[in-house]
C-alpha cells in the first residue's frame, strides 16, 4: 500500500495538506452517513481502515521511526522494493539518518530499477565497501559490470556460448587433425585438454 | 539529439538493409501525406515505426513508388500500422529540435525553421496530445535541470530518457513496460551520446552540458569524462538490448537487433574516440545501395 496514494496527494505534500486530505476522507467515510448495515457502510468502513492505516503510516515515517536501529526497517524497505512500490522505498530511505552498507545497497536497488545506473553502480560499489565480504552487494555489483561487459564483448551474437563452443569445436577438429598428421604431436595441448 | 539510431550497414543482409530502406521511405510518404513534409524526416522514428510494425499480428503492404527525391527508381515503401504515429512523433521531434536550437543559437535561420514548422507541430499536437503533453514536459524539466547547472549525468538524462519511453510505450498491458523500458534506456543512451559528443563545442560556447560539468568538478579532461561514461553507455545499451529481446516481434527482430548491437555500439565506440560524426554515418547510409 502506498499511503500517499491512499490519502490521494503527492509523495511531497506538506503536513498541512496531508491532514486536511485526512480529515476529508475521514468525514467522506464516516459510517453514520450511511444507512446502518448497508453494503455502503461496509465498505465505507473498509475505505476508512485503509485511510486510517495510511496517515498512520506517514506520520510514523514523518516521526522517523522508520529511521535508527538496525534491520526491521531495511526489511520493510526490502518488502516495498518487492512489491514494486519503489516511490515508497526511495521516501523510506530518505528518512533513514543511520545509513549503514545495507542502506547504500537498497538505494543502488532503488535507482536501477528506476534507470539511474550510474547512481546504482555508485551506491553499490559503496555499500562493497563498507562491507568487503557480502556476497548479496558483490552479487549486485558485478552483475551490472557484467551485463555492460556481455554487452561489449558478445553483443553481437544471440549466445556467446554456443557460439565459442562452435569455435572452439573447430578449432579442436583442426587440432586432431594436425595430430593425426604430425602423428600425435599436438599443437594445442590445452584446446584439446578441453574435449 | 536525432539520428544517432541508425543500423550498421556493413553488417545488414541485403534484404535487411531494403527492409529497413522500406520503413524509411513508408515512413517518409506517412508523412507527406499526414504534413505535407518530407525534409525532417530522421533515423530514430524510423526505428521506432520498425518496433511498432513488428509488433503487429498484422502483415504491413508493400507499394512501389515514385517520388521527388528518387524520381527514376521506384522505391518500395512499406505501409503499416505504426506509420502515422511514427510520423507524429517524428514532427514532435523535429519542433523540439528547431526550437531548442533557436534558443541555444538564435539567429535568423533557426527561428524561419521553427516557424517553418508550427503548423505541423500543432497539427501533431491535435493528433497525439499524450505525447505532446510528454514532450512539453520534458521540456520544462530539461530547462529546470539547465538552471540547476547539474553534474549528475542520471538526473540530467531522466527526462529525454523518460519521454522516449512515455513516446514508446502504446498502453497494452502484454508489452506497454518492456516498450517503456526499451524507449527508456534509448533516450538516456542518446542523451549521454548527444553530450558526450558536443562536449567540446558546449565547453566553447558555454552552453549546458553536464558531462562538461562533471569534467571540471572532477579536475578532468575531455577524453577522462568520455572514457568513465563508458560503462554506463554499454550497461544502458545491454539494458536496452534486453527489452528488445523480450518483445515478442513478428518481423524486423533482425534489422533491430542490428541497430541495437551494432549500430548503436559503433556510435558509442566513435563518440568516445572522440571522433564521432554523425553527418558522415548518415551520407554512408544513403549511399548504400541495395541491390
Amino acid at each position: 500500500m502506498n499511503p500517499y496514494e491512499v490519502l490521494g496527494v503527492s509523495d511531497s505534500a506538506s503536513e498541512e495538506e496531508i491532514k486536511s486530505a485526512y480529515r476529508r476522507l475521514v468525514k467522506k467515510y464516516h459510517p453514520d452517513r450511511f444507512p446502518h448495515g448497508s453494503p455502503e457502510q461496509a465498505e465505507a468502513a473498509e475505505k476508512l481502515k485503509q485511510v486510517n492505516a495510511a496517515y498512520d503510516m506517514i506520520t510514523r515515517m514523518k516521526q522517523g521511526s522508520f529511521s535508527g536501529e538496525g534491520a526491521p526497517q531495511y526489511g520493510e524497505v526490502r518488502n516495498a522494493i518487492q512489491r514494486g512500490q519503489i516511490g515508497l522505498a526511495e521516501t523510506m530511505l530518505n528518512q533513514m539518518q543511520d545509513r549503514q552498507a545495507e542502506w547504500y545497497y537498497l538505494m543502488g536497488i532503488v535507482l536501477l530499477r528506476r534507470g539511474w545506473y550510474d547512481g546504482a553502480a555508485q551506491n553499490f560499489r559503496t555499500a562493497y565497501q563498507m562491507e568487503p565480504g557480502n556476497r548479496e552487494y558483490e552479487h549486485a555489483l558485478r552483475a551490472m559490470t557484467q551485463s555492460a561487459g556481455m554487452y561489449e564483448d558478445f553483443g553481437d551474437q544471440d549466445m556467446p556460448q554456443f557460439d565459442m563452443n562452435s569455435t572452439m569445436c573447430r578449432v579442436c577438429g583442426t587440432c586432431a587433425c594436425m595430430s593425426v598428421c604430425l602423428g600425435s604431436n599436438c599443437y594445442y595441448p590445452w584446446i584439446c585438454c578441453c574435449i | 539529439m536525432f539520428g544517432y539510431i541508425v543500423p550498421c550497414v556493413p553488417e545488414l543482409r541485403v534484404r535487411e538493409l531494403g527492409l529497413f530502406r522500406g520503413y524509411y521511405c513508408g515512413l517518409c510518404r506517412a508523412l507527406k501525406k499526414r504534413y505535407g513534409r518530407t525534409e525532417i524526416l530522421n533515423y530514430d522514428a524510423t526505428f521506432l515505426y520498425m518496433v511498432l510494425d513488428g509488433l503487429e499480428p498484422q502483415e504491413p503492404s508493400v507499394k512501389f513508388v515514385r517520388c521527388l527525391a528518387h524520381p527514376f527508381a521506384r522505391r518500395s515503401t512499406v505501409q503499416g500500422t505504426g506509420a502515422d504515429y511514427a510520423a507524429d512523433v517524428n514532427v514532435l521531434m523535429a519542433w523540439a529540435k528547431a526550437d531548442d536550437d533557436r534558443r541555444d543559437e538564435g539567429g535568423a535561420a533557426a527561428s524561419v525553421r521553427c516557424r517553418l514548422l508550427a503548423r505541423p507541430f500543432r497539427r501533431a499536437c491535435r493528433r497525439v496530445p499524450a505525447a505532446a503533453g510528454y514532450l512539453e514536459h520534458c521540456a520544462k524539466e530539461l530547462a529546470k535541470i539547465e538552471q540547476e547547472n547539474t553534474d549528475q549525468v542520471d538526473a540530467a538524462c531522466h527526462p529525454y530518457a523518460e519521454l522516449l519511453g512515455q513516446v514508446f510505450a502504446d498502453g497494452n498491458v502484454l508489452r506497454s513496460h518492456i516498450l517503456q523500458e526499451l524507449g527508456y534506456n534509448l533516450g538516456r543512451w542518446v542523451y549521454m551520446i548527444d553530450a558526450l559528443d558536443d562536449m567540446e563545442e558546449d565547453g566553447k560556447a558555454g552552453r549546458f552540458n553536464v558531462f562538461v560539468n562533471r569534467a571540471r568538478s572532477l579536475g578532468q579532461t575531455v577524453a577522462q569524462v568520455r572514457e568513465s561514461a563508458r560503462f554506463s553507455l554499454f550497461y544502458t545499451l545491454s539494458r536496452a538490448q534486453e527489452a528488445l529481446g523480450r518483445l515478442e516481434l513478428q518481423r524486423n527482430r533482425d534489422v533491430l537487433n542490428n541497430i541495437i548491437r551494432l549500430g548503436l555500439r559503433q556510435q558509442t565506440e566513435s563518440v568516445l574516440a572522440g571522433q564521432g560524426d554523425l553527418d558522415r554515418v548518415h551520407e554512408s547510409l544513403r549511399s548504400a545501395r541495395s541491390l
